[in-house]
């Protein structure tokens, strides 16, 4: 308490929680949420911007822009770019940094990691591409290619096709229904004036997050963020909310891809809510017993038989809403129908009988280890900071093993059974066609 | 950092390093020895082996193996690379009397199921199949298949000549191989996190006692393809991006300051977003989502590769392979300049810094120094190394080393035997 008291002396900024050794800060004049974690292993920092915008912001037209926009971010901004002769790129990787941005539906984060004695300089550069960015036709062109590239990239997986066809169909009004990479024909047309509107509607500090972990003192980080981030004004206009919701599911569906290829692959998805309801963690433990390891039921009852390559199963809950998805890479000359029932069989056994004790306790110690090892590090913690940060809680990140320790057996029975519907199900086959070359 | 490294013999011929990081609770295990396939003319007996020890040892069954692993949070991965067998484990510190037991299990009392043997056949040649439809492999395997002999390491042969392999393989050969190389001798056993030496020399001492010294030789491989070599296209259908590499064979020291320089080159020529390859290929002509460059198999003393690689949809193949190779002959030509060598002695060291962020990271670190026979404080040495590198010594290095009339490339995705693309979804 002492210490947040002294903190609260930096005037710019109020105090609002520390949670697991992450201090959370918010700035008075300009909204930016700032988050704090220290840790002095070794003499490196993690700096992570979070922008809450992602696919789901997008709509017909101009899918893809969220992503092809954190694309063109890279190419300069009011005080780093060509005529200053400070280009982000040469500064970011001129001094060793790991560096990276990403976007998904609910999200766009920008990273690096760096020796602690460059913080400074990519607060600034951080600070002045969240409204000083410059967008340029010119780059728009050069850089739609490279995203088309990406997204061919996507293209070349049969799982990655596949789960693209999964979601489109699972989602008819949500814009989780297109993926985040965009559909080709948004991402080749779209303009810069729209990428312009997009990154107006969007990148102000009242939308993002800032979080620094590392060898850092909390007052030099906060200190740093006001000497920046702090002449970055609120935005004027609210940001735009997204309002379309998913009309329930009335019967199951199925899609099929068939391409050139070898493997068959299926992926058995059913609706799951947003990540906040309370249900998910008992999905998250659904998801370990059926497919995650080779002690899952899946594993056992699919790859230990000779019948897949491999299985999986999550639980891709989001902001607004999710799929809990299974995925299997089928052995050559097994029948994709019987697998398929294999794993609806897998899931009915959970619905009528649960899992059992020992099952529970090995997924509840795996999050407490996954969650030690969060902290080996700065950049793994605010990798899951920015994930939590997306669904709407960054306190997630840091209770993730307790939220997990607290689920009963009989919830994962119960959700099971609730969410494992034949109604709210979306079926997908990657069916090989044997080409000759 | 060398001075909180300790280092102990707990077992002859096994290396034990552990480092305490700041993480709590858990550890990172790297446990290596010379095991890999280069020591077997089937070589995909060693990998067989090595990934098998998790289908039975005596008195468990695959099924109690996996729920020692993954109850306890044990997170176990295993690798066999051409000279190394490598152990990768992620794991909380309660636990390292399971782990104890298991490893010692594994290394000492494999039991090979005959069953298990069939059911993971059938699986590696699912996989093999899998990799049919994948342009990297592809790209990849065509290119060492060129450059290569078939003894050498970085050989790749078809999938049918592996398929055939693969199917040839008998627990006889499994229990033959694991007996003649799994010992002590030059096995190297690194802990970093939440990690106590003392522990971790009594846990070494009782999985390697029990095991016995082999004298492992390694006999460098140099056998490359005799030139001149063509470059090639394969077609994968319906792949809407195509994968290209662009390589030749080469030989050098990997300890040698010749090297060094060598990689700062390589981090000019394709290391980073902003070396030259990026930045004409990606940023100023829109080419490519990626290309970069660097070199492998280089680590045993063999003749290893040097590469580039890059994505290109089929119509841009043409030009990406031909704006390749303009960068490469200029790099070769002209050199780096000053200005890159100062950015790349910055970059370079400020880099393997952030590598070390994490206890993997530095786990990992250390074992490359084992393998490659240097001095622990490389550790500490590496920015000094790179710091003394002048322009003539890189240079030098580039044009010694890097013959661009040798270079060949391999591209495979969506286009037909003359490279031009072929429609999609036919």
């Amino acid at each position: 308490m002492a210490k947040a008291k002294k903190i609260n002396s930096l005037k710019a900024f109020k105090f609002v929680e520390e949670l697991a050794g992450v201090q959370e800060f918010a700035h008075k004049r300009n909204g930016l949420r700032i988050l704090i974690w220290r840790d002095k292993s070794a003499p490196v920092v993690a700096l992570n911007v979070t922008y809450l915008v992602g696919s789901r912001n997008e709509a017909g037209g101009y899918t893809g822009s969220t992503h092809l926009l954190e694309h063109l971010m890279f190419k300069g901004s009011k005080k780093f770019n060509k005529e200053t002769g400070k280009l982000i790129d040469k500064i970011v990787f001129g001094m060793g940094a790991k560096s990276n941005a990403s976007t998904w539906f609910d999200r766009t984060n920008y990273w690096e990691l760096f020796p602690k004695v460059r913080l400074s300089e990519l607060m600034a550069l951080e600070a002045d591409r969240m409204r000083g960015a410059i967008l340029d036709e010119s780059d728009r062109k050069s850089e739609m290619t490279v995203v088309r590239n990406e997204l061919e990239r996507y293209d070349n997986n049969p799982s990655e096709a596949l789960e693209i066809e999964v979601w489109a169909t699972a989602f008819r009004e949500h814009p989780y229904h297109h993926p985040t990479i965009g559909w080709r024909s948004d991402v080749e047309n779209v303009s810069i004036e729209r990428l312009r509107y997009f990154y107006n509607d969007f990148y102000w500090p009242n939308n993002a997050y800032l979080t620094v972990a590392g060898d850092v003192e909390i007052e030099e980080v906060l200190r740093l963020t006001d000497r920046y981030f702090g002449k970055v004004k609120r935005s004027t206009n609210a940001i735009p909310p997204m309002y379309t919701t998913e009309p329930v599911q009335e019967g199951p569906r199925r899609v099929t891809v068939s391409r050139a290829g070898e493997l068959p692959v299926l992926m058995v998805a059913h609706k799951v809510p947003q990540a906040l309801a309370g249900d998910t963690p008992a999905l998250e433990i659904l998801a370990g017993v059926l497919g995650k390891g080779k002690s899952s039921r899946l594993y056992r009852a699919l790859v230990d038989t000779g019948l897949a390559t491999s299985i999986t199963s999550r639980n891709m809950a989001f902001h607004d809403c999710g799929l809990f998805i299974t995925i299997v890479q089928i052995v050559p000359g097994k029948n994709i129908e019987e697998i398929e029932k294999l794993v609806l069989a897998e899931y009915q056994r959970i619905i009528e009988v649960g899992i059992t004790g020992e099952e529970l306790e090995r997924e509840k110690y795996n999050a407490t280890v996954e969650q030690a090892f969060a902290k080996d590090g700065p950049l793994g913690l605010v990798s899951i900071i920015n994930e939590a940060v997306a669904i709407g809680d960054w306190r997630i990140a840091m209770r993730y093993a307790d939220l997990i320790d607290k689920v009963k057996g009989e919830s994962v029975q119960f959700v099971a059974g609730k969410y494992l519907l034949a109604t709210a199900s979306t079926t997908g086959h990657f069916i090989p066609k044997q080409l000759k070359q | 950092m060398k001075e909180l490294i300790k280092v102990s013999n707990p077992v002859k011929g096994v290396n034990l390093i552990v480092l305490p990081t700041g993480v709590r609770n858990v550890a990172s295990v790297k446990i290596s020895f010379p095991a890999g396939k280069r020591f077997s003319v089937n070589n995909i007996i060693p990998d067989f082996v090595a990934q098998m020890l998790e289908l039975g040892v005596e008195g468990m069954s695959k099924e109690v193996i996996a729920k020692t692993l993954e109850s306890g949070a044990i997170n176990w991965n295993i690798n066999c690379g051409a000279t190394w067998v490598d152990v990768s484990v992620a794991m909380p510190r309660a636990k390292m009397d399971d782990f104890a037991r298991l490893l010692s299990l594994m290394l000492t009392h494999p039991t090979f199921p005959e069953e298990e043997l069939k059911l993971f056949k059938q699986r590696t040649i699912a996989e093999v199949l899998q990799s049919k439809q994948e342009t990297g492999p592809q790209a990849w395997k065509l290119l060492c298949r060129n450059l290569f002999t078939s003894s050498h390491p970085m050989y790749e042969e078809t999938e049918e000549e592996e398929i055939e392999k693969i199917k040839s393989i008998t627990r006889e050969d499994l229990f033959a191989f694991h007996a003649q190389f799994y010992g002590t001798g030059k096995t190297k056993f690194v802990v970093t996190g939440d990690a106590n030496n003392l522990a971790w020399e009594r846990l070494a001492s009782a999985v390697f006692t029990p095991m016995r010294e082999i004298v492992t030789n390694v006999e460098q491989a140099d056998k490359v393809a005799e030139l001149p070599v063509n470059s090639s296209y394969t077609t994968l259908r319906d792949k809407s991006s195509v994968d290209v590499f662009v390589g030749h064979p080469i030989k050098i020291n990997v300890n040698s300051k010749e090297f060094f320089a060598l990689k700062l080159g390589l981090h000019i020529l394709g290391g980073d977003f902003v070396s030259r390859l990026m930045q004409e290929v990606r940023v100023k002509r829109g080419l490519s989502y990626g290309t970069n460059a660097n070199t492998s198999g280089l680590n045993d003393g063999d003749t290893g590769l040097f590469y580039t690689w890059g994505t290109f949809a089929p119509t841009f193949l043409s030009k990406g392979i031909g704006t390749t190779k303009e960068v490469l002959n200029s790099w070769v030509k002209r050199g780096i300049t000053k200005a890159e060598l100062a950015r790349a002695k910055e970059a370079m060291p400020g880099n393997y810094m952030v590598s070390l962020s994490d206890s993997s990271g530095v786990a990992g670190a250390i074992m490359n120094i084992l393998q490659t026979g240097k001095e622990l404080s490389f550790l500490d040495d590496y920015p000094k190394i790179i710091q003394s590198l002048m322009l003539a010594d890189v240079n030098n290095a580039i044009r010694k080393h890097i013959h661009p009339d040798n270079l060949i490339f391999s591209a495979a995705g969506n286009i037909n035997a003359e490279g031009n693309p072929l429609p999609l979804n036919s």
